[in-house]
């Protein structure tokens, strides 16, 4: 629940989704769900060079199953903010 | 259009299986089900590598091994046709049955379909639904019901001074105090059961 | 809180799917549900290779189980139109490993 409520705190912010394919695309994160299924807009793929499959797409929706990481914004983090929720979490609030 | 729906349009029509091994099953599906489990007749089997080939009359495919299945083109046409045959269909008749997930307008009614369907089967009270429906009211079949219950279980003298208060009070009042005598005294649980 | 993935403005449009095997395979969306299961109708698969343009093979209907997706894209008819895929070359995906 935490993380699904931290993504929906940077909705509208730049990230790069890197995959459990070893494809990464950076894109405004535009929704995310229960799943931490994740909507990007403006995608491009990091190395698209190496990897054209997705030269004519711009919007799009990543499984929450295959995300390996999420690169944030390096301002995206209040860390504080970050530190009271995870504690509020460990306790069942 | 639910994937589910389609498959199961597909019935009898032939398809192509590939599992998460790479496997691919061709066979006419017979049936499946909501965790999209498989049954195929007249199956040919191929290795991932496509060199190796089994026949089998039937099998049976764990939905959760599948990758994905082509299905002939013409189906999802006839997922339309089934779609609209039940669109034209007015709301709440023949609706009993079904869950009624993917039907949309009319879901609202189903409900009043099915207690019509229930109605008149003894416990009539259930399946009423709805939070209004409280034990006794206005409701006499259901309390007519419940008075059965009673004369089973109570004593004779007891019941009489209840036919005798009929005889003073309206049967509408009393028919509502019986309501409330029930559920205090004897089987509570029933009836907060069937007046729901 | 929704439920599903949210694919609504999809349905009937050209989608980009990249499967977990590295596949890619484009069609129309004609429904899905909350497992992302999906329906592709006028499907085919994007076969792209460092030796050659990309490939397009026909597949038609199919039903791509949700677990075996990676990604979900909307194909920009536009911009896809401006692609000459003879001549696009790249590396296959690999696949995804859990």
């Amino acid at each position: 629940m935490l993380f699904f409520s931290y993504f929906k705190e940077i909705v509208g912010r730049e990230v790069v989704v890197e995959l459990k394919n070893d494809l990464a695309i950076r894109g405004t994160l535009r929704s995310v769900d229960q799943y931490l299924n994740i909507k990007l807009e403006n995608t491009r793929v990091v190395d698209q060079d190496k990897y054209p499959h997705m030269l004519s797409v711009r919007n799009c929706f990543i499984r929450g199953s295959v995300v390996r990481y999420v690169q944030l914004p390096p301002d995206g983090v209040d860390v504080e903010l970050l530190h009271d929720a995870t504690r509020r979490e460990a306790r069942g609030g | 259009m639910l994937p589910l729906s389609l498959l199961k349009t597909a019935q009898g029509h032939p398809m192509l299986v590939e599992l998460k091994n790479g496997e691919t099953y061709n066979g006419h599906l017979v049936n499946c089900d909501t965790w999209m489990n498989i049954h195929l007749r007249e199956v040919i089997c191929t290795s991932k590598d496509g060199d190796r080939f089994w026949r089998m009359p039937e099998c049976y495919i764990r939905g959760n091994t599948i990758k994905y299945l082509r299905v002939p083109d013409e189906v999802i046409d006839k997922v339309q046709e089934e779609k609209s045959r039940t669109d034209r269909k007015p709301p709440g008749v023949g609706r009993g049955r079904g869950r009624g997930r993917e039907d949309g307008p009319g879901r609202q009614l189903k409900g009043i379909g099915r207690g019509m369907d229930d109605g008149g089967k003894g416990a009539g009270g259930r399946g009423r639904g709805g939070p209004g429906g409280k034990p006794g009211g206005k409701d006499h079949p259901f309390v007519l019901w419940q008075l059965e219950a009673v004369v089973d279980e109570m004593q004779l003298g007891f019941v009489l001074s209840y036919l005798l208060r009929w005889c003073f009070a309206g049967f509408d009042a009393l028919a509502t105090v019986f309501g409330i005598k029930l559920v205090l005294s004897k089987q509570g649980n029933q009836c907060v059961q069937g007046g729901d | 809180m929704s439920a599903g993935p949210g694919l609504e403005p999809l349905v009937d449009q050209m989608i980009s799917v990249i499967t977990n095997d590295g596949r890619n395979i484009v069609g129309i969306l004609k429904g899905f549900d909350q497992a992302t299961n999906i329906i592709l109708d006028e499907s085919h698969e994007r076969v792209f290779s460092t030796k050659e343009g990309v490939q397009q093979i026909v597949l038609g209907l199919y039903i791509i189980r949700g677990d075996n997706i990676s990604i979900i894209g909307e194909l920009d008819e536009d911009l896809d139109a401006h692609i000459e895929l003879s001549q696009v070359r790249g590396h296959p995906l690999k696949p995804v490993i859990h």
